[in-house]
């Protein structure tokens, strides 16, 4: 059986140069690829590429076993740009009626999907206001369910926690998760690791177009495997601690009164670095143990 | 659902849609519509202010002789413009300013006694130019005055010419000779004889129905640069391309914009033929289905316009810059401010690279010469090509240029 996204070998020419160069991956229903990288890397052209809105200038895309054609969105395909677009003169709801219509959306089906957006993204409230009067994250809740509406199989989003408040973020990276649990694939790029770490099973991190890292989320925790120890201590004056020989001890700092040990295996770590802090005459105030972020594991593997 | 329900049902939303959107903004009501309304209303007012005054004469005798008598006598009795005596001791020049629609004529002290000497005297005429509209049947009356004291002047100088050479002849010839003119003179004028070329306009041949028409259809044409320039900047802002990442192909779009376009431009031109026969008194034609029809081939002309627009100018400060000043170019040379039929004949040609001047053919045939024939199908034809090739040009440059972003 095909995945329900392949990219093989896509490249993307934009403005006279590579902007995608050779990227190939494949996602199956129910996975998320969260695509990370500094600005101008790619990101965008590589999501329009997938979504058939950008040509490709070689490779190709399939979804579903079905090759995706320049300029035709498949129907079954939910893309969201960064740029928000819906008429601003209609309420949230007129709009999601306008382009469900467009989807052949109609009478119950469309009213009921309607709601459960609504309720799901947390807009029922200002849904029959003027789009207009939105605020940015508001805004932005209404552009992403304008492209859920038809309950699309694959959702291709640009950065689609810009501008949104912890709590719209959280709503959404739910919104998101309860979508995969339907087996819905996802393709979102973020410059928030956090949020590809909630939402994404698989981790993309593209440099100058080309996909410089590539695999599950949880291989490239496993990867890294490392975790950090941080040690509040109970007094602030100065401090003589020696950590040497500590079997699982990577690095350590202290700064301020507090101790940050960057270990291999931070449970088993964790015992020898509180005795010698109790051979010191050290006490600590707070303890707590990190597991390492995806932040911390694509600083690790990205050579700068 | 079938393929061509649904596809019927979507380009029905885009329409539908975009209707709604005008229709619901008082701010966009206002832009396509107050002007042509407000404009027809002050042009109609212009052209048929209530109560003007139709025009007056005044004939006032200085001479008070037998010549001037009967001749403010035939003046006074004249049919066709409303006239009264003026007091002799009246100044002419501070009449006519007081009353702008009064002429004012003056038989000049001395006229009977220079005529009898055979020496010509001129009428004095007193008329304001604010009152010109009004004075040409005043006018008229004066002129045959005019050409009457002539042929008098005429007939006397020649009896004295003919007169024996004996003291006294000449002036008894002149006293007959004058009395003999006064008496012939009204009936032996000479009439000119025109041959009208042509169809004869009908009564409805008026500044009203030209500028309703004319005028009409150049607002068609700025209501449709105007839907264009709305249309560019959902271009911008992105919600077209999101329109077409729907299942809606970019052939109902384009349909469904169009239906839009055709619908809102028409309401230009209906309102002001309506507001100008319902309140004015427009005359609609011999066949208000063919009118209606006229209006149709012109909504399509105007679409397909709105639509080359969009595919050419692309962005809405482009698109209102070159949609005006091209409109306002197509209707001067395309007779929508003034007929065509008195443009030159290189111009009139040249004017039919224009809708305006289709239209204008069309509109004159039916409205002004009671046409029912070709004169009005073929301009309609031509109408609906020209919107056609236009439309299917710009949508190619459109879809060209929603495809790169």
């Amino acid at each position: 059986m095909s995945p329900r996204l392949e990219a093989v070998g896509v490249s993307v020419r934009r403005g006279g140069r590579l902007a995608v160069e050779d990227v190939s991956f494949a996602l199956e229903p129910g996975q998320c690829l969260g695509v990370a990288g500094p600005n101008a890397s790619g990101k965008s052209s590589l999501l329009g590429a997938l979504a058939g809105s950008l040509p490709l200038a070689s490779g190709r895309v399939n979804f579903d076993g079905r090759p995706i054609r320049f300029g035709s969105v498949p129907a079954q395909v939910g893309f969201a740009t960064q740029e928000v677009a819906f008429y601003a003169h209609l309420t949230g709801r007129e709009n999601l009626k306008l382009f469900g219509a467009l989807y052949d959306l109609t009478g119950h089906d469309l009213d009921v999907r309607i709601e459960e957006l609504l309720n799901r993204l947390h807009m029922a409230p200002w849904a029959d206001k003027p789009a207009r009067t939105y605020s940015g994250g508001l805004a932005r809740r209404l552009h992403l369910a304008l492209a859920m509406i038809h309950n699309p199989t694959l959702l291709l989003f640009d950065e689609p926690t810009v501008g949104l408040d912890p709590q719209s973020r959280r709503t959404l990276l739910q919104a998101l998760q309860d979508e995969m649990e339907l087996g819905t694939s996802i393709v979102i790029t973020s410059q928030i690791l956090g949020d590809l770490e909630i939402v994404a099973t698989h981790v993309m991190v593209v440099r100058d177009g080309r996909a410089a890292v590539l695999d599950s989320t949880r291989s490239l925790m496993a990867r890294l495997g490392t975790g950090m120890i941080v040690i509040e201590l109970a007094q602030d004056r100065q401090v003589d601690l020696d950590l040497k020989g500590i079997p699982d001890l990577t690095s350590w700092t202290l700064r301020e009164g507090v101790l940050r040990a960057r270990v291999t295996r931070p449970h088993e770590a964790l015992a020898p670095i509180l005795a010698r802090l109790d051979r010191s005459g050290i006490l600590a105030a707070r303890i707590e143990v990190l597991p390492p972020t995806l932040d911390q594991v694509l600083t690790e593997l990205l050579p700068r | 659902m079938n393929g061509f329900t649904a596809s019927l049902r979507r380009t029905a939303e885009i329409a539908r849609h975009e209707l709604l959107r005008v229709v619901k903004s008082p701010r966009l009501l206002l832009a396509l519509y107050a002007t042509p309304v407000v404009l027809t209303l002050v042009a109609d007012l212009a052209f048929n202010w209530p109560g003007t005054l139709p025009g007056r004469l005044a004939v006032q005798d200085l001479d008070q002789s037998s010549l001037s008598t009967t001749m403010a006598g035939r003046m006074l009795k004249s049919h066709s413009v409303a006239t009264f005596r003026l007091d002799p001791n009246a100044q002419p020049e501070s009449y006519v300013e007081d009353h702008p629609d009064v002429v004012v004529v003056a038989f000049p002290a001395g006229l009977e006694a220079s005529t009898l000497q055979g020496t010509a005297m001129n009428l004095k005429v007193v008329a304001d130019r604010r009152g010109q509209r009004q004075a040409a049947s005043a006018l008229a009356q004066v002129r045959v005055a005019a050409q009457d004291l002539s042929a008098i002047n005429t007939a006397v100088a020649a009896a004295r010419d003919s007169a024996p050479k004996t003291p006294g002849a000449a002036d008894k010839a002149a006293q007959v000779a004058l009395k003999n003119a006064l008496k012939l003179v009204p009936s032996e004028r000479v009439h000119t004889d025109v041959s009208w070329l042509g169809t004869t306009p009908n009564s409805t041949y008026t500044r009203l129905a030209q500028w309703a028409t004319g005028n009409g259809t150049m607002f068609m044409l700025f209501a449709a640069v105007a839907l264009a320039a709305l249309l560019a900047q959902d271009r911008r802002e992105g919600q077209l391309r999101r329109l077409t990442w729907t299942r809606l192909r970019f052939s109902e779009l384009m349909v469904g914009k169009s239906v839009a376009i055709l619908l809102l431009s028409s309401v230009t031109i209906v309102l002001m033929i309506a507001e100008s026969a319902l309140f004015f008194g427009m005359s609609l034609g011999p066949s208000v289905p063919l009118l209606a029809l006229i209006v149709s081939g012109v909504a399509v002309a105007a679409c397909g316009y709105s639509i080359l627009m969009l595919g050419v100018a692309r962005v809405s400060p482009a698109i209102h810059g070159i949609g005006v000043t091209l409109t306002l170019g197509m209707s001067a040379i395309g007779g929508s401010w003034w007929p065509q039929e008195t443009e030159a004949p290189l111009l009139r040609q040249i004017g039919h690279v224009t809708p305006n001047a289709w239209a204008a053919d069309a509109f004159h045939s039916l409205l002004f010469f009671d046409r029912l024939d070709s004169s009005v199908y073929v301009p309609v034809l031509v109408l609906f090509g020209l919107g056609l090739v236009q439309a299917l040009v710009g949508s190619w440059l459109f879809k060209r240029a929603l495809r790169a972003g």
